[in-house]
């Protein structure tokens, strides 16, 4: 039983692979974790640009994807209003903590598609429960090379019993110097929608904790051109050993 | 002319069988008719009442664009100034601002999503009958005792912005290894907090949807834990304290919303003097749009961009829902009398045929063929006249009964049309309309109805129909 389904492998994998030669996959999973690796704690300025109001918020920012329930954590650290504030999500579950009253919070993960802190950004985009490495299909449409980058553009489709919420999604990413980058991230709500719904654009390489990395990450809505949000890294450090106690809701107290 | 009724009199009388069951027929089409369509009247009052007072009003002030959106920073801002000029009109009885927002509502371990709604308790009573939607405790009177937050002076700010600093080192520290106390930049940052949005001085009262606190198993008294969101965008949580619950008869409403006093809910969200809605009730329901455009013109000299809607602009489904039924009404109400009407054509008919014989003598002594249309169509409006005295004394009755008592429907369960709670008895609305529409509406179709058995009758030939006989 074990060898055949160890040939099914084999035979599943020279299929995939001699319908694309290029690891998408493997690509995109590497650029999705550009900012996380295993475990990351980074420090990053958040600026809401909308037509009501402008934000500007200083989070700390740790996650850990070492097991297999994702952690992640978000305090802000700035301004005085929202100092203290925590958002725990790990697995399935989120809680919310506001230190002023010492009072947690636990919310349904019916919450993840609404924005977070009045951003563009969803709490999914923040918690990243929706894995763009994992649950789509895979095509590439378009590879060039610019300067000493060499592009590509790949169209993910969900697969079909996927829970996700876009239709179809079109990642841009290069590669250089052997690492795998991302550049743009269109969201499309259905897949034969002529415009995306929202834009992600990483820019700004720097070096952080010795790896090079883009440090600015900026979503603009289609409809609303002149609203965005922009994350912009001050400080990152990949791969630390995280505890476990980071991630529970005894590091609100 | 007196004739003629004494002709048409003694002809009625003649069968008097049959003339009291062309009769009757006419008398309960009129009877129900006027019952059907007092009680259409009354459900359309009721929808309308519903609506008008147990939630909209007779009309809503906004920002322009708040009732596409419905953002919390859609606010009119200045309320109080805004309210004062709309209660100077003489024609408006009351009028009442609200705001609106939502929030995570939490008691030990239950949490429920919320939706907030902030009233003027003293105003709120005379325009819709919130405060008679109490099932326990008691309705909201006076503010809660609550500092007015302030912006932060240059220096403060400058201490924001270095705690900020140190926050982030503190966090880098931290992830190092070191252990740093962070509880005097949370204090101090508690402190600038105290100043932006103070607490309460005690819990402020709410009144709880009665399905909402059965969920949460708050009873009148309890404390209950609020994380909402101000308008500033800054996540907060307040305790606050059960004052009572309503039952409005939505379940959506029934379920999710917490009552606070507006000036509670303009400090919880940071939205001083301002409001999301006007809510107004006029003198009279028929006049509001009039009185709409008056308010349009008293509301145009401020700065900023309102509307004004009546109640059936913001709820045109009910106003759907009212012709639809009106609609259906009509169409069943000329069934009736469509059936009513073939029935006095069949006795007419039949009694011209019988008196072919007297008909033609008459005929041959000298009465015109129009005479003897007359005489068919007096008959015919002296059966419909005394079937419809009948009528009416039995829509009368049948009508003022349900008028006063009402049809009870409780046993088909709770009932809510359109998202209105209503009452569980259908009362039905007597108008001088509904009392005169079938009567007139019987009378045309009586006299239609005599025509073809009066033609007929006019064409009989004097002296075939003697001899025939």
């Amino acid at each position: 039983m074990k060898q055949l389904a160890f040939l099914f492998l084999c035979f599943a994998s020279f299929v995939s692979a001699a319908k694309t030669d290029l690891p998408l996959g493997k690509w995109i999973d590497s650029a999705e974790r550009i900012l996380r690796a295993q475990t990351s704690a980074s420090v990053l300025k958040m600026n809401i640009n909308k037509a009501e109001y402008q934000r500007d918020f200083t989070l700390l920012v740790l996650t850990d994807d070492r097991d297999e329930a994702q952690k992640v954590m978000v305090r802000m650290l700035g301004p005085a209003l929202w100092r203290g504030n925590m958002t725990l999500k790990v697995d399935e579950r989120i809680s919310f903590f506001e230190p002023r009253n010492k009072r947690t919070t636990v919310m349904s993960s019916s919450m993840l598609a609404s924005s977070w802190m009045g951003s563009h950004f969803s709490n999914d985009d923040l918690m990243r429960e929706t894995d763009l490495a994992q649950h789509y299909a895979y095509s590439a449409q378009k590879a060039w090379d610019k300067d000493t980058r060499n592009y590509h553009l790949v169209e993910l489709t969900p697969l079909p019993s996927a829970p996700v919420v876009w239709g179809k999604v079109l990642y841009t990413l290069y590669i250089e110097e052997g690492r795998v980058y991302p550049e743009q991230v269109t969201y499309f709500r259905r897949k034969d929608d002529p415009k995306p719904e929202r834009t992600l654009t990483y820019s700004d390489i720097k070096n952080m904790d010795g790896m090079k990395v883009p440090t600015m990450m900026e979503m603009r809505v289609t409809d609303k051109p002149d609203e965005y949000t922009r994350m912009h890294y001050q400080k990152i450090k990949f791969n630390t050993d995280l505890a476990a106690s980071k991630f529970s809701e005894q590091a609100f107290l | 002319m007196g004739l003629f009724i004494r002709l048409a009199w003694r002809n009625l009388l003649r069968n008097r069988k049959r003339s009291t069951v062309t009769a009757l027929g006419i008398t309960l089409g009129i009877g129900f008719c006027i019952t059907t369509l007092a009680i259409m009247d009354g459900l359309s009052h009721d929808l309308i009442t519903g609506t008008t007072a147990g939630q909209v009003g007779h009309m809503q002030i906004h920002q322009k664009d708040y009732l596409a959106k419905r953002q919390l920073q859609q606010t009119i801002t200045n309320n109080a100034e805004l309210l004062q000029s709309v209660r100077q009109n003489t024609q408006i009885s009351a009028a009442a601002a609200r705001i609106y927002s939502f929030g995570y509502l939490s008691k030990e371990n239950k949490s429920v999503g919320v939706s907030l709604f902030g009233v003027e308790p003293e105003h709120e009573k005379n325009v819709t009958t919130l405060a008679e939607q109490m099932t326990s405790g008691t309705f909201l009177s006076n503010p809660t005792p609550w500092p007015l937050g302030q912006a932060l002076n240059d220096e403060q700010k400058r201490l924001d912005e270095q705690l900020t600093a140190q926050a982030v080192a503190e966090a880098f520290a931290e992830l190092d290894g070191l252990f740093l106390d962070n509880t005097s930049t949370q204090q101090q940052t508690n402190q600038l907090i105290d100043t932006l949005a103070p607490l309460p001085d005690v819990p402020p009262k709410v009144i709880l949807g009665v399905k909402l606190a059965k969920n949460l198993q708050a009873d009148v008294g309890d404390i209950v834990t609020l994380l909402y969101e101000t308008s500033l965008g800054a996540q907060q949580s307040l305790q606050l304290e059960v004052a009572g619950t309503s039952r409005q008869g939505t379940d959506l409403i029934d379920r999710t919303r917490i009552v606070f006093h507006l000036q509670d809910l303009q400090k919880l969200l940071q939205l001083p003097d301002q409001s999301h809605e006007i809510a107004i009730k006029t003198q009279d329901l028929a006049n509001v749009s009039l009185l709409r455009d008056a308010v349009s013109d008293t509301i145009s000299a401020q700065k900023q961009e309102l509307s004004v809607q009546t109640w059936s602009q913001l709820r045109p489904d009910i106003l759907a829902l009212i012709q639809s039924n009106q609609a259906l009404m009509g169409t069943l109400v000329f069934i009736i009398f469509l059936i009513a009407g073939v029935g006095v054509m069949n006795a007419m008919l039949v009694s011209v045929m019988e008196r072919r014989k007297e008909l033609c003598l008459l005929k041959a002594l000298g009465l015109k063929g129009n005479n003897v249309v007359w005489l068919v169509t007096v008959e015919t409006l002296m059966l419909t006249f005394v079937a419809s005295i009948a009528g009416l004394i039995m829509g009368i009755a049948l009508g003022s009964y349900l008028q006063q008592y009402g049809w009870d429907i409780s046993q088909f369960g709770e009932f809510s049309l359109a998202g209105v709670g209503m009452t569980s008895a259908l009362k039905a609305k007597l108008t001088l309309d509904n009392l005169l529409t079938p009567v007139v509406v019987m009378f045309i179709i009586a006299l239609l109805a005599a025509l073809y058995p009066a033609l007929s009758a006019a064409r009989l030939i004097p002296a075939q129909g003697m001899r025939s006989a």
